[in-house]
């Protein structure tokens, strides 16, 4: 039988996961929310703790020897959630439902500040009973008024008399009982009431945690010293993680993640890297797991630091200013390699004293070493240790309150990405995911996709046009634009060479948005459509020639609207359309002849060699090109000459150039 | 079936240690009322408990647990509630010559709710605590039984008095009248506690008062019932081992202290469940050992042995205490008592001291008296003196010694 205190007399926030499948919430912080077949079921690495309890409390039988068992581990360890097993355990089993009456107290019984209020409380608890509950509200009416030590000596009459004539043994299921004693029952003489009560009646047993070793439990003049049998809830193993995630997704019916579970997998261990293996934690970022669009992981891992940061300050509570700092110091080591060497000097004290304390945080379970290996695995020096902080999440809350303003893309955060895509092949291949949906101009988010690149980017090990491209983002928002352009030119190059043109349209795409300069907008209309056309995105290429084709006669830029009559020819051409091609390529003659543009005319030629050669009429064609040649060789234009060249062996001029030439010379 | 306890008190089949002391403890109670002081988890309470439960000839036992008390007054009070918890007919029995008691009892039934213990609390019994006192064992000697009271931790109520010199005293030396009543021969007092009381009470000249109290010390335990305690918890829970492991743990534990070798037991036990071991062997005891009682939980268990000297011994005898254990812990054998007291010479040499040579010598002696009584050191078979047990050595020099 379990008796709680009504959960509507509890303060306090009261915070649960709702996941999408199912509408049953999960605790984190609370017991008695989350649904008790999810208790059971999804529960890892607690099983021997639970047995070995539940075998003490088996074999009792009627002996009267105490059980002062005492789980301690850090917060979110689940200590509360192994309190709720054995609970439920007790309900669950005939005999131990029968023997015992589990006295649960709320997690923060604020009200108890004296032995009697303790006392007080069973007996409240005791008004939830099935049976007698009458019989104990009536007891607890009487003595509500009274003084402590006439509710001392009756609550401990009635409790011995009720086990007389019952056989039932009371369970004291308390939570934080570091508080409790340190904070709330302060009067030595209380506290050995405390010990007395558990020592001399073998009906009364506690089974209690805490978050620490507190000080109570080592302080050899405290009453309770050496007075619990102390089992550590440690935190799970990262197998133990995986574990405790499948359990979740098979409960939250996310078929298509179990079935490709193996995915996950590097996301789940870089959690155990965050986490440490603490399961509150875990269980926060469970979240992450079920979600990858990269900011809305850095909007939750924000949440979930800020939401996180009473836990962490209620834990930093716990260690003394010492140890504290040595903690931050240690997660804004950054540069260097966390040596017990190094750590004296960034902790500015001796290795004598930064070594004491390094000791007491490792055996605390705060630090963890890595003796003969560096953070990146490589083995270095066997005499010297590495300490790291045994939670990533920690380190990283650690180090967010120092770095929040150091730089745009806040280290913290970069922590905690470079931990989530834990190699260079998962960046590699969330910058593309992320890139191909910058390839779609009405895509709202693309100012996030910038953002999310630059953190991966950032984490990148290999230099690549990726880096350029937050480069380039970077000095444009700058208004380096000089940089930018320079930036830009490259990446062009690069996309051009590397053939991503979806990135490359994209690229310019924002850049003539962002841009009122009416030649720029002509010159990145153009570039814009030569990339289409290669890509053969025909139809785009051609509305944004002739977008371009409208600014430059608005502007009345003669050179260009013949240089985007001739490109949009080229749209003709590869159509098929080699007379709707040949009329574009004939105005652009006339525009080029007018204004005297040898350049754009020699490229005008040379197409309307092309095309009336396709349509075979080679001695049209042989008449453009040697006229091409003719311009080209006078104005020395290596580009088409070239061209030239090439194209000679195709149509029988074996000496290339030199036939050129003799042609040319023979017409003049 | 027995079962492990760490952390409470081992009754009914969890009784285990201690078994045939019991028998000589009923023996020296013939002649005597004694004090057992013995430090925490020693298994005084447990062998209390032990006598309760199972009295011998023909004693009335009634315990209690004083540690909560800090006045004369509610000290008879808690034990007339002792009689009443363990024999309430023999109280009402009696309570026609006590007049609080009797007009305590008188009213209980007109109080619902409330019992006996409130009742007399509500009298105003506090101020004539010597009366009632003196009633009660007038009425109890005129009762053919021999009647026993087990006070344990009446050490901690002595300090939780400490601040009213006038009250202990007071207190200490009608509590001496009482026990050395002439007519009280068939009443017998077995007090106990984990804090060496005599020094506080040798400040207070105030250690006569409890002269007629038979110092006795627990025994140790020997490795042969280590052996049987062991085998039969690890048999009971089915866990195999190598016979082996004996000597292993003798070796780590020395004569152990009962809770250690329950404590060592139960994570044998324990390890081998999570683990899922065929065979326990030394390897395995080892790691247990290591992690177990030198590990977190078990320095903090023994922190004790070293803290209590600051808490309870004189200021003067602090470091030379702590400067021989140090320097005991780092030997493999012990030193001799002259090569010792060399050692307390220098470690006195660093505060101002004129004493002449054979008031060191006395004082060496004082130190060595208390540090054995205390459970730290023994003189062992090949006239050294070494920790007595060797699990506290080897936290102390893990722990302290290497400070240096």
């Amino acid at each position: 039988m379990t008796l709680k205190i009504n959960s509507s007399k509890l303060g306090g926030l009261i915070t649960g996961v709702c996941m999408n499948n199912t509408s049953a919430p999960k605790g984190l912080f609370r017991s008695g929310i989350t649904d008790p077949k999810l208790l059971t079921e999804a529960t890892v690495g607690r099983k021997h703790l639970l047995e070995d309890i539940v075998e003490k409390l088996k074999n009792k039988q009627e002996k009267r020897s105490g059980i002062n068992a005492l789980f301690i581990g850090p917060r979110g360890v689940g200590k509360t959630h192994l309190l709720s097993l054995i609970e439920h355990e007790i309900d669950e089993d005939e005999f131990l439902s029968k023997k015992y009456i589990v006295l649960r107290y709320p997690e923060e019984s604020s009200r108890i500040l004296s032995f009697a209020d303790l006392l007080l409380s069973m007996v409240e608890l005791l008004q939830n009973a099935e049976n007698d509950s009458e019989y104990w509200s009536d007891l607890y009416q009487l003595l509500e008024v009274e003084q402590d030590s006439i509710i001392i000596d009756t609550v401990l009459e009635k409790l011995k008399d009720y086990h007389q004539k019952t056989k039932k043994v009371f369970v004291l299921m308390l939570e934080n009982l570091d508080t409790l004693l340190n904070e709330q029952i302060k009067k030595t003489t209380e506290i050995h009431q405390v010990r007395k009560l558990l020592m001399d009646n073998g009906h009364i047993i506690m089974i209690a945690t805490a978050p620490t070793y507190f000080s109570e439990l080592s302080d050899v003049s405290h009453p309770l010293y050496d007075f619990f049998d102390i089992q550590r809830v440690e935190e799970l193993t990262q197998d133990e993680v995986l574990s405790l995630i499948k359990k979740h997704l098979t409960w939250d019916g996310f078929d298509e993640l179990l079935n490709s579970f193996d995915l996950l997998e590097p996301k789940i261990k870089a959690m155990f890297a965050l986490t440490g293996g603490n399961p509150r934690l875990t269980m926060m970022l469970y979240e992450l797991i079920v979600q990858d669009k990269l900011l809305e992981v850095k909007t939750k891992f924000q949440q979930l630091l800020d939401k996180i940061t009473p836990f962490y300050q209620s834990r930093l509570k716990e260690l003394s200013p010492q140890e504290r700092a040595l903690l931050e110091t240690i997660a804004l080591m950054r540069s260097q390699k966390r040596t017990p060497s190094n750590i004296a000097i960034a902790f500015r004290k001796t290795k004598a004293q930064t070594s004491v304390l390094l000791k007491r945080l490792t055996d605390s379970g705060y630090l963890i070493t890595n003796s003969n290996q560096d953070e990146d695995g490589n083995i270095y020096d066997k005499r010297s240790r590495i300490y790291l902080i045994k939670e990533g999440f920690f380190n990283i809350w650690l180090s967010m309150n120092k770095s929040r303003h150091n730089r745009k893309y806040i280290p913290y955060l970069l922590d905690f990405f470079e931990v989530w895509y834990g190699n260079q092949q998962q960046r590699s291949q969330k910058q593309t995911s992320l890139l191909s949906k910058l390839t779609d101009a009405s895509f709202e988010g693309r100012e996030e996709i910038k953002e999310s690149l630059g953190y991966i980017s950032e984490i990148s090990d290999d230099v690549n046009y990726f880096d350029k491209i937050i480069q380039y983002w970077k000095s444009q928002q700058s208004g380096d634009l000089e940089h930018a352009a320079v930036l830009f030119a490259k990446l062009r190059d690069k996309c051009q060479s590397s053939g991503l043109h979806d990135l490359h349209i994209a690229l310019l795409q924002e850049k003539l948005e962002a841009t009122k300069n009416k030649e720029e907008q002509i010159d990145l209309l153009l570039d814009i459509g030569r990339v289409e056309y290669v890509v053969a995105k025909y139809d785009d290429a051609k509305e944004n020639f002739e977008k371009a084709l409208l600014i430059a006669n608005e502007i009345e830029d003669k050179k260009q609207v013949g240089a985007i009559l001739n490109n949009i020819s080229q749209i003709y051409d590869a159509q098929g359309d080699l007379n709707t091609a040949l009329t574009y390529l004939e105005q652009s003659k006339i525009i080029q002849d007018e204004i005297g543009d040898r350049v754009g005319l020699c490229v005008t030629l040379f197409n309307m060699g092309n095309i009336t050669f396709r349509d075979n009429n080679i001695e049209q064609a042989m008449d453009y090109w040697l006229t091409t040649y003719g311009i080209a060789k006078e104005i020395n234009l290596a580009q088409v000459l070239q061209f030239l060249d090439k194209l000679a062996p195709h149509i029988g001029l074996k000496e290339g150039l030199a036939s050129w030439d003799k042609l040319y010379q023979n017409k003049q | 079936m027995a079962d492990f306890v760490v952390g409470g008190v081992a009754r009914d089949e969890d009784y285990y240690f201690y078994r045939d002391y019991v028998n000589e403890v009923w023996e020296l109670l013939k002649n005597d009322s004694l004090l057992i002081l013995s430090p925490r988890r020693t298994g005084k309470t447990s062998l209390m408990y032990q006598m309760l439960n199972n009295p011998a000839n023909n004693y009335q036992v009634f315990h209690l647990n004083v540690e909560d008390l800090n006045n004369a007054g509610d000290f008879y009070l808690s034990l007339l509630s002792a009689i009443h918890d363990g024999n309430p007919s023999l109280l009402k029995k009696i309570s026609l010559g006590l007049d609080y008691v009797a007009k305590a009892l008188g009213c209980v039934s007109e109080v619902a709710g409330f019992g006996f213990k409130v009742q007399l609390r509500k009298s105003n019994w506090h101020k004539d605590w010597k009366i009632l006192a003196d009633q009660l064992m007038d009425e109890l000697v005129k009762l053919d039984q021999p009647v026993l009271f087990i006070v344990d931790e009446l050490p901690d109520m002595l300090n939780a008095m400490d601040k009213n010199t006038s009250m202990m005293s007071e207190f200490l030396h009608h509590f001496r009248k009482i026990r050395l009543n002439p007519k009280a021969q068939k009443i017998r007092w077995l007090v106990g506690g984990s804090v060496n009381i005599k020094g506080v009470l040798t400040d207070r000249q105030l250690l006569a008062t409890i002269n007629d109290l038979k110092s006795e010390s627990l025994p140790d335990i020997t490795a042969k019932e280590s052996k049987a305690f062991i085998t039969d918890m690890l048999n009971s829970k089915g866990i195999a081992f190598n016979d082996e492991i004996f000597q292993k743990i003798i070796d780590l534990l020395g004569n152990p202290i009962p809770y250690f070798l329950q404590l060592l037991t139960q994570e044998i036990y324990r390890y081998q469940k999570r683990k899922k071991i065929d065979e326990i062997n030394n390897s395995h005891i080892q790691i247990i050992f290591d992690k177990v009682l030198l590990g977190e939980t078990g320095r903090e268990n023994l922190r004790h042995y070293h803290a209590r000297i600051s808490i309870y011994y004189p200021e003067e005898l602090q470091e030379a205490s702590y400067a021989l254990l140090d320097n005991l812990s780092k030997t493999t054998a012990g030193i001799s008592p002259k090569m010792l007291f060399s050692q307390y010479q220098e470690s006195i040499s660093k505060t101002i001291n004129t004493a002449s040579l054979e008031g060191q010598k006395n004082a060496f002696e004082n130190l060595l008296l208390r540090l054995k009584s205390d459970f730290y050191i023994e003189l062992n078979q090949n006239n050294k003196y070494d920790f007595k047990n060797k699990l506290i050595k080897t936290w102390w020099v893990n722990n302290w010694s290497l400070y240096e």
